[in-house]
């Protein structure tokens, strides 16, 4: 025993040595974790840790409110580098915005398809295999999403919830900043969040004011063309708007979310604004067609077709050409307040005299999107207002 | 002695066809009174007297009163009333023809044809007639549901056409046809899907005159041919063998009948969407009630399908009064029920 013992010296040397080597050890540890892990509480009122600023992200929801949109905003020309993978929609049925992003910004053709986390075909495999380090999920999909979204945790992939589908400021302005964190780019972020709560307070402030008897609002999308009648939004989307926005809309009470209304209940009520989304309706010639290449003379053409409708020539917004047309890919995003002014402008022309949503538009393209202002978003048979 | 049973007989026989004109009449009646309830109903609330004054005064009244009434609830009520029918009685031969309680258009996989024709066109975009516009659909529903005709025809002719070949041939085609639809949906983007959804539910609000008019025009055409048969196609109903030995040519009957139903078929289901009920429900109504002597199955079971969808169309429009309520549900929704105190109260077993 005695001829084993170690001098007291070297013991203490050597713990000495441990113990800085460990203290060194869990310092440099401490200080990578500080920069990549942060904790945020997302839409779902979920507490997520992640590391970050995130270097990859899956969305979900590209062509309508899941976060494309505001992480162009905030990455700009970068943004596809910043995508591991997402989901068909932009392309397949925001064909102009597909087409217009995918010549300004490099890349955006190739950002893997991971297919729609609603319809079943979402792969996790492939998801995993992208090392994503963050799925992004609209609410609405998150609810119906939760095994998913287990397994993934369990893959090590968090899940962040964002919403833009509620369509309300306090909701819009947490999504955007919640992303601004997790992809470290809060200033930005700060900027387009300060950016949209000015542009929809300019409607929502002189709104409480307004004592008029409201007008009654028919707002059908215009992907089906004048022959069918096709959606109408109850307390959802469009049909939300129109209310926030001052409008008494029409399939309220009717519709839970969206559905076609009958024709003979749409002439019965006779609106007096009626507005017929538009968007790139590849498939369907007589669809409402706006966005960034659609041409003035062809959108009002197809905008004047609905008005042909039988028993359309005896409505009051028709006879009144009060007949208006917006973008569908505008409402549920970061830039909806431009339907929200736009609405609020059909709906009282007066009080929103000193309003331009197109201008507000197209200061959201030059401030905040890597890509022109272009083609027509909004449009009344009268002229554009 | 003889004499006398011979006037009892006809007795008999007069009693027994006089009751199955009576109930024939009072369907027809059925008819008649769906059809007004459901001119005089829906979410704008007419009253009686601004609908009659708008049917018969056509100038007189208020220009949306017109509409309302002209271009919506006069084809559209009609619609059901031509539907119906036309479902009917293509359910009514086909049950006869091969045999089988199980056979429609929907269990033949006609219907499913349609809706793999009417998918493609709302997916694709892609038409069998070029520049059809808002026909597209309709026309691609009208051949898809002919084709599978056509498939299930050659191979019944291919193999000798006993009734078997066919039901096996229709159902293997529902399944080909819902598969390829599945595949359609599989690839649809939200907003096809929704459409096809919906075009597969049916709607009869789609309806215009020229549709109603195809419609029309192709029951008035079958009707006459298929009713020329009536006594061949009651003996077909003692098999193949008895219809054979009296001088029926049962594959050339089985074969004409499969055509003009597929015709009657693809017309009605092309423009309202796959109302699979009435095929199978309507003619059971009519067998139920006047039995298999085609002079009375073929009007009973057409005026069975037309007043259960025309039911089907009111209750449509109650139900949520501005919204528009898939007709394919309430039609199941309205029938089953009606079928079940059929099965229930009648004691005898009727196939």
């Amino acid at each position: 025993m005695v001829k084993f013992r170690v001098p007291f010296k070297a013991m203490i040397v050597v713990i000495l040595l441990i113990v800085v080597t460990a203290f060194t050890g869990c310092g440099q540890k401490e200080e990578v974790g500080k920069e990549q892990q942060i904790t945020v509480t997302d839409l779902a009122g979920r507490e997520v840790t992640l590391k970050a600023p995130v270097d990859k992200v899956i969305l979900q929801y590209s062509g309508s409110g899941g976060g494309f949109i505001t992480l162009l905003a905030l990455e700009g020309k970068e943004a596809p580098k910043k995508i591991a993978g997402w989901d068909p929609g932009l392309k397949e049925y925001r064909y102009d915005m597909m087409q217009k992003f995918s010549e300004g910004i490099p890349g955006l053709k190739d950002i893997p398809d991971v297919r729609d986390i609603g319809k079943e075909t979402f792969s996790i495999e492939k998801v995993i295999s992208l090392k994503p380090d963050v799925l992004i999920l609209p609410l609405d999909l998150y609810k119906n999403a939760k095994e998913v979204v287990s397994k993934l945790e369990n893959a090590g992939i968090p899940t962040v919830v964002i919403d833009y589908h509620s369509e309300t400021v306090e909701n819009h302005t947490k999504s955007i900043m919640l992303l601004g964190k997790i992809l470290g780019k809060e200033k930005r972020a700060q900027e387009i969040a300060d950016f949209y709560k000015m542009q929809v307070n300019k409607v929502y402030s002189r709104l409480e004011k307004i004592d008029k008897s409201k007008p009654v609002v028919y707002v059908e999308c215009g992907n089906n063309g004048p022959s069918t009648y096709s959606n109408s939004y109850g307390n959802y989307m469009w049909g939300a708007l129109t209310e926030q926005c001052g409008g008494t809309n029409i399939a309220k009470g009717k519709i839970e979310n969206y559905g076609s209304l009958n024709p003979e209940y749409v002439l019965k009520t006779n609106p007096d604004v009626i507005i017929i989304t538009g968007s790139y309706w590849p498939k369907k010639p007589d669809s409402m067609r706006l966005g960034y290449i659609a041409n003035p003379e062809e959108s009002k053409d197809l905008l004047m077709n609905f008005t042909k409708r039988p028993g359309w020539e005896n409505l009051n917004a028709v006879k009144n050409n009060r007949v208006y047309s917006i973008n569908h890919g505008l409402s549920r995003d970061i830039w909806d307040f431009v339907p929200i002014q736009y609405l609020a402008k059909t709906f009282y022309p007066d009080e929103f005299k000193d309003l331009d949503p197109l201008e507000s538009f197209k200061e959201f393209h030059k401030r905040f999107l890597p890509v022109e202002y272009s083609g027509v978003w909004m449009m009344s048979l009268k002229e554009r207002i | 002695m003889e004499k006398k049973a011979d006037i009892k007989a006809k007795e008999i026989y007069d009693e027994i066809t006089g009751r199955k004109y009576a109930l024939l009449f009072l369907f027809a009646a059925a008819c008649v009174l769906a059809l007004i309830i459901d001119i005089l109903v829906g979410p704008a609330w007419l009253s009686i007297q601004e609908v009659f004054s708008a049917i018969f005064l056509a100038n007189s009244s208020d220009p949306t009163t017109n509409v309302i009434v002209w271009t919506i609830r006069l084809p559209t009520a009609l619609m059901a009333i031509a539907v119906g029918a036309a479902l009917g009685i293509a359910g009514a031969e086909m049950q006869t023809i091969l045999d089988n309680p199980l056979a429609s258009p929907y269990t033949l996989g006609v219907s499913a044809g349609a809706g793999f024709g009417a998918a493609l066109a709302i997916v694709l975009g892609v038409g069998i007639v070029p520049y059809a516009g808002e026909y597209l659909v309709s026309i691609n529903a009208f051949f898809f549901s002919l084709l599978t005709c056509l498939l299930i025809y050659f191979i019944g002719k291919a193999r000798r056409v006993t009734a078997e070949t066919m039901v096996l041939a229709g159902i293997a085609l529902l399944f080909l046809f819902q598969s390829l639809l599945a595949l359609l949906q599989y690839i649809a983007s939200e907003e096809a899907l929704q459409v096809i959804v919906f075009w597969l539910f049916g709607s009869l609000l789609k309806t215009t005159w020229p549709k109603l008019a195809v419609v029309a025009a192709v029951l008035i055409i079958v009707v006459p041919l298929i009713a020329k048969d009536a006594w061949k196609l009651t003996a077909l109903k003692l098999g193949d063998e008895k219809a054979k030995s009296l001088g029926i040519d049962v594959e050339k009957l089985r074969l004409k009948a499969f055509m003009l139903i597929s015709l009657l078929t693809a017309a009605a289901v092309c423009f309202v969407g796959t109302i699979g009920f009435i095929g199978l429900v309507g003619p059971h109504i009519a067998r139920m009630l006047v039995g298999e002597d085609q002079r009375f199955f073929l009007p009973m079971s057409a005026l069975g399908g037309a007043a259960l969808l025309s039911v089907a169309s009111i209750g449509g429009k109650v139900i949520i009064p501005g919204a528009i309520f898939p007709i394919g549900i309430v039609t199941s929704l309205i029938g089953v029920p009606f079928f079940f105190s059929l099965i229930l109260t009648k004691r005898r077993g009727y196939w």
